[in-house]
C-alpha cells in the first residue's frame, strides 16, 4: 500500500533538497504531483523529504509510492492550529508591535516584513506558546489591533473569522518544525512560500521556488467568485469603489505572501515564459526569473506512427474528465464535426472516476447529441495504445501550465489542436526566441469555443499535408526542448551550487549560528 | 427602530429593573419556600394528618405555578428558573423550596439576561435575523453603505474591453457572483481577451454561470407558461429568455426550449397588444413605451409583418390615448 510508506517521520541526517507543497503531493494526483514525484526520482543521488501542506487532518491515502531517496516526511495542517482555550492572562508587553507587523506582513509583505513578525513571535514565545496564545486574550487584542489599523469600518465579526482563518494558516507555518535540509525548494508561493522564506530566514540555506500556475492568481479568481466571502460592504455594482472589504483582504494577503516569498527565493522558476509576467508585477528579482520547461520521455513515444491518411478520421481527447477540462465543449466540437465528415471516431482518453456527476453530464450531452456511435470514453488507459489510433489529438481545457499531453502527441508525430492556455501557444508555435524557428505544430483556439475548435480540427483531417507537417514541425521541437533529460539536467545544474556549504546565501541571516545546525554537504 | 439588537437593553432592564421582586425568580423561590414552612408549621402545630397536608402542599404548587406561568407567558421571560423551583418544591416540599432560594441567589450572582444572550447568540452565528431598515441604519452609520455619489456602474462590456487588469478581474468576480444573462456579451469579451489571467478567469466563470442560467431558465420557462401576464411582464420575460437563449451559455436543447419560449411569449405579446386581450391589460393601456419596446422587439426577433401592423395601427393609437392624456 502506497500510504503505509508515507508515515511522518524526521529525516536521520540534514536532507539535501526539502520539497514544500500544499494540497497537492503525495495525497493528490495531478500535474504538480506527478511533476514532483518526477523530480525527485530523477535526482537519485540526492536526498529530499517532503513537507506536505494540508488543511485538517483526514484519512486521505497517499496517492504515489514513496521513492527511495525521500528521508523524510511530515504533514502541516493549516486549519487545525491552535491550543485549548486559555480566558485569562496577563497581555505581554509589545503586543501592539506584533500587531502592527502582522499587518504590514498581510498587507504589504516581504522578507523584511517576515523577519520583522519571526523576531517578534521569537520573543512572545518566551511569555507563552504560539498554539496557546492563538486561542487566548492576547489573540483577541492582536485582532482588535489589527482591525482598527486594516479595516475599522468593516463588520468586526466577520473580519475576526477572515482574520482567524488567515492568520491560523500562517501561524501553522511559522510554528512547525523545519526539517534539516540544504535547500527548500517550494512549489507555490501562498502558505508553502511562507514557509520556505522562513527556513531561508532561519537556517540561511537558499530558497527555490518552481510555480506551475501562478498561485496568487488562481486564489485571486477563487477569491473574486467566492460566494463564502461575506461583503460586509455595500459596493453594488461599482468596480471602482476604494473601501477595503473582507475579500480583498485575502487577496491583499496572498500577494503579499507572494511578494514574500519572491524575495525570500534565490531561484524563481516557472514552466514558460508568459508566467513571468505575473511574477514581475508581484515583485519577484528579474535577475533570479527562469524558465525551466517540463519534458518526456521520448523513447516512449519514438516507435509511434499515425494512422493512415485513409483511416477513418479519428480524434482524441486526452486528460482527466473533470470541469476543467471542458470536455463538454469537445464533445459539442465533435458534435460539429458529425455533421462534416461521414464518418468520425472521437475519443475521450482519462479517468472518468474523479467527478461522476460531470462525467455522466458528459455521457448525457453525447446522447442528447446523438453521438453514441461517434465518441468513446476509454476510461483509464495507456495513452501509448491510442495515440496510433488517431490523427489529431485535442486539448480543451481552461486551465493548463504546461500540459504534458501536447508534448506526448508531439512526441508521437501528432499535430495537436489546443485552447489558448498556459503554454500551448509557445509549444505550438514556438518561442519568440526559438532558433531557427520551426513553425506551426498545431492550431490554436479560444477557450470554450466549439466551433472554432470544429473548424481546425477539420481543417487538419482534410488537409492531410499540413497535418502531416504540422505533425512533422511539433516532433522536431518536442525533440530539441522538452526532452526530459534537458529538464532533469536543468535541475541538478539549479541545485549544484546550493549543495555546497560554502556558497554565499543573500538570505543568510547568521551565518554562524546556521554552521553549528547544518553539517557540511556529503556527509 | 426595532428588533432585536437595539431593544436588548430595554428588554433587560424591564425584565430585571422593572420587574417588582415578588415577579422575579428569586421573587417566586422566597414565596414558595415561605409558603411550604408555613404550611408545614401549621399542619405540624394544628397535627394534621399526612394526607391533608399533601393536598394542601399539592394546592400550593398548583396556584402558585398557575400564576407565575399566566404573568411570565404575557413578559416572554425564560421560565427556567421558575421551573425547577416549581419541580424542587413539589418534590420536596418545604426543603425543595429552601433549596431553591438558596440555588437561586447563588445563580443570581452571575446573572445575565436570556434575551441579551440570545441576541449575541445570533449575531455571532451570522443568523442575519436583523430587520433591513436596522440593518442600513447601521450601515450608513459604520459607511458600509452603497455609496450614492460615486460614478455610475460601468458597462462590463466596455470594462472588458478597455479596462485595467484588476478592473476586468473586479467585473468577472461580479458576474460570477450576481450573474444576469444580460453579461453574456461582457464574458464572452473576456474569453476571448488577450491576457491569459482574464481567459482563465472568464472560463472558470463561465462553468460556473452554466448551471446558474440553466436553472434560471427552468424558472423563466416555468413563467412563460402562466397565463395571467400583461404585456410589460411578456416582454420583460420574453427578454431574459432571450439574452439566455443568445448568452452561449446553454447547451443546445436548452437553448432550443429558450428560443421556443421567447417565440410563444412574443405571439402572446402580439396578440396583447392587438387586442388588449390580456386578463390584466386593457388596450387603453397599451403606452407609447411598451408599444416602442414591442417593435423593438419584433424587430429584433424578425417578425416583421408583426412589427409594420403594430406600427402602422397600434403605435398610432397609443400616440393619440398619450396626447389626449397630456390634454
Amino acid at each position: 500500500m502506497a500510504e503505509a510508506q508515507w508515515l511522518e517521520h524526521q529525516a536521520p541526517t540534514p536532507a539535501d533538497v526539502c520539497i514544500i507543497v500544499e494540497g497537492a503531493y503525495p495525497y493528490v494526483p495531478g500535474g504538480v504531483s506527478a511533476w514532483i514525484d518526477w523530480l525527485i526520482r530523477t535526482q537519485p543521488d540526492l536526498t529530499f523529504c517532503v513537507v506536505a501542506l494540508l488543511p485538517k487532518p483526514s484519512a486521505q491515502r497517499a496517492r504515489y509510492l514513496r521513492p527511495d531517496n525521500v528521508i523524510g516526511f511530515q504533514n502541516v495542517y493549516l486549519q487545525d492550529f491552535g491550543g485549548r482555550p486559555i480566558k485569562r492572562m496577563r497581555v505581554p508587553d509589545g503586543l501592539d508591535e506584533l500587531a502592527d507587523a502582522l499587518s504590514g506582513l498581510t498587507t504589504v509583505g516581504g522578507r523584511d516584513a517576515l523577519a520583522d513578525v519571526t523576531r517578534r513571535l521569537d520573543r512572545l514565545r518566551g511569555t507563552i506558546s504560539l498554539p496557546a496564545m492563538y486561542n487566548s486574550p492576547v489573540a483577541w487584542r492582536l485582532v482588535e489591533r489589527m482591525y482598527a489599523i486594516e479595516m475599522p469600518f468593516a463588520s468586526f465579526l466577520h473580519y475576526f473569522w477572515g482574520w482567524r482563518a488567515l492568520l491560523g494558516g500562517l501561524f501553522a507555518v511559522l510554528e512547525c518544525p523545519l526539517p534539516r535540509a540544504r535547500i527548500y525548494h517550494t512549489i507555490s508561493t501562498g502558505y508553502a512560500g511562507i514557509l520556505a522564506a522562513r527556513a531561508a530566514l532561519e537556517t540561511g540555506r537558499p530558497a527555490i521556488l518552481t510555480e506551475h500556475g501562478i498561485y496568487t492568481n488562481e486564489r485571486r479568481i477563487e477569491l473574486l467568485m467566492a460566494d463564502w466571502v461575506a461583503d460586509t460592504v455595500d459596493k453594488g455594482h461599482a468596480i471602482d469603489d476604494p473601501r477595503f472589504d473582507l475579500r480583498d483582504m485575502w487577496v491583499r494577503a496572498f500577494e503579499a505572501y507572494a511578494r514574500t516569498c519572491y524575495q525570500a527565493s534565490t531561484e524563481v522558476v516557472t514552466l514558460y515564459r508568459d508566467n513571468q509576467r505575473a511574477q514581475r508585477v508581484l515583485g519577484a528579482d528579474e535577475r533570479r526569473l527562469k524558465v525551466i520547461a517540463n519534458g518526456i520521455d521520448l523513447k516512449r513515444f519514438a516507435h509511434l506512427v499515425p494512422p493512415p491518411d485513409t483511416a477513418i478520421p479519428s480524434i482524441a481527447l486526452i486528460g482527466r474528465v473533470v470541469p476543467i477540462k471542458d470536455v463538454k465543449t469537445y464533445i459539442r466540437a465533435v458534435g460539429h464535426l458529425a455533421t462534416r465528415f461521414a464518418s468520425l471516431k472521437a475519443y475521450v482518453v482519462g479517468p472518468t472516476d474523479e467527478d461522476e456527476a460531470y462525467a455522466d453530464e458528459c455521457r448525457a450531452l453525447v446522447r442528447d447529441l446523438r453521438l453514441e456511435q461517434v465518441v468513446e470514453f476509454t476510461g483509464a488507459v495507456d495513452i501509448v495504445q491510442y495515440l496510433p489510433k488517431v490523427h489529431i489529438v485535442v486539448l480543451t481545457s481552461l486551465s493548463e501550465s504546461q500540459p504534458l499531453v501536447v508534448l506526448e502527441a508531439g512526441a508521437s508525430g501528432l499535430p495537436f489542436v489546443a485552447t489558448n492556455v498556459g503554454s500551448c501557444r509557445e509549444i505550438l508555435e514556438g518561442r519568440p526566441d526559438e532558433v531557427p524557428q520551426l513553425g506551426r505544430g498545431g492550431i490554436v483556439t479560444d477557450v470554450v469555443d466549439d466551433r472554432a475548435i470544429a473548424d481546425a480540427v477539420e481543417l487538419l483531417l482534410r488537409d492531410h499535408p499540413l497535418r502531416h507537417a504540422y505533425g512533422a514541425t511539433l516532433k522536431k521541437r518536442v525533440e530539441t526542448t522538452y526532452r526530459s533529460d534537458q529538464a532533469v539536467a536543468a535541475y541538478t545544474a539549479l541545485y549544484a551550487p546550493y549543495l555546497s556549504e560554502e556558497v554565499w546565501v543573500v538570505n543568510a541571516t547568521d551565518r554562524d549560528s546556521r554552521r553549528a545546525v547544518l553539517p557540511a554537504a556529503g556527509e | 427602530m426595532s428588533t432585536k439588537e437595539p431593544s436588548v437593553s430595554a428588554t433587560s432592564a424591564a425584565s430585571v429593573g422593572v420587574m417588582p421582586f415578588i415577579w422575579t425568580s428569586l421573587g417566586f423561590a422566597s414565596a414558595m419556600a415561605s409558603a411550604e414552612v408555613t404550611l408545614a408549621a401549621a399542619c405540624f402545630v394544628a397535627g394534621v394528618g399526612p394526607a391533608l397536608w399533601l393536598c394542601s402542599h399539592l394546592i400550593v404548587c398548583g396556584v402558585a405555578s398557575g400564576l407565575y406561568l399566566q404573568v411570565h407567558r404575557a413578559r416572554q421571560c425564560d421560565l427556567t428558573a421558575y421551573a425547577l423551583t416549581w419541580l424542587a418544591t413539589l418534590v420536596a416540599g418545604p426543603v425543595g423550596a429552601v433549596m431553591a432560594v438558596v440555588a437561586t441567589l447563588a445563580l443570581h450572582r452571575h446573572h445575565t439576561d436570556v434575551r441579551r444572550l440570545d441576541a449575541w447568540y445570533e449575531r455571532i452565528s451570522l443568523s442575519g435575523d436583523v430587520d433591513p431598515v436596522t440593518g442600513l441604519y447601521f450601515n450608513v452609520a459604520m459607511g458600509r453603505a452603497m455609496l450614492t455619489n460615486g460614478a455610475l456602474p460601468p458597462v462590463f462590456e466596455v470594462i472588458m474591453n478597455e479596462g485595467t487588469l484588476e478592473d476586468r478581474q473586479r467585473a468577472l468576480g461580479l458576474i460570477a457572483r450576481q450573474f444576469s444573462p444580460s453579461y453574456a456579451p461582457a464574458l464572452r469579451a473576456a474569453l476571448v481577451s488577450s491576457e491569459p489571467v482574464i481567459r482563465v478567469q472568464a472560463a472558470a466563470v463561465a462553468v460556473k454561470v452554466r448551471a446558474e442560467i440553466k436553472r434560471a431558465l427552468d424558472v423563466a420557462v416555468e413563467r412563460s407558461l402562466v397565463h395571467h401576464w400583461d404585456l410589460k411582464h411578456l416582454l420583460d420575460l420574453a427578454d431574459d429568455l432571450d439574452a439566455m437563449a443568445q448568452s452561449g451559455l446553454l447547451e443546445d436543447a436548452d437553448q432550443l426550449r429558450a428560443v421556443t419560449a421567447v417565440a410563444s411569449l412574443t405571439d402572446r405579446a402580439v396578440g396583447v397588444a392587438e387586442t388588449g386581450s390580456g386578463p390584466l391589460q386593457r388596450k387603453a393601456d397599451l403606452t407609447l413605451e411598451l408599444r416602442l419596446r414591442l417593435e423593438t422587439a419584433l424587430l429584433a426577433r424578425g417578425r416583421y409583418h408583426a412589427f409594420r401592423q403594430s406600427r402602422d395601427h397600434g403605435r398610432k393609437d397609443a400616440v393619440e390615448a398619450e396626447a389626449s392624456a397630456h390634454g
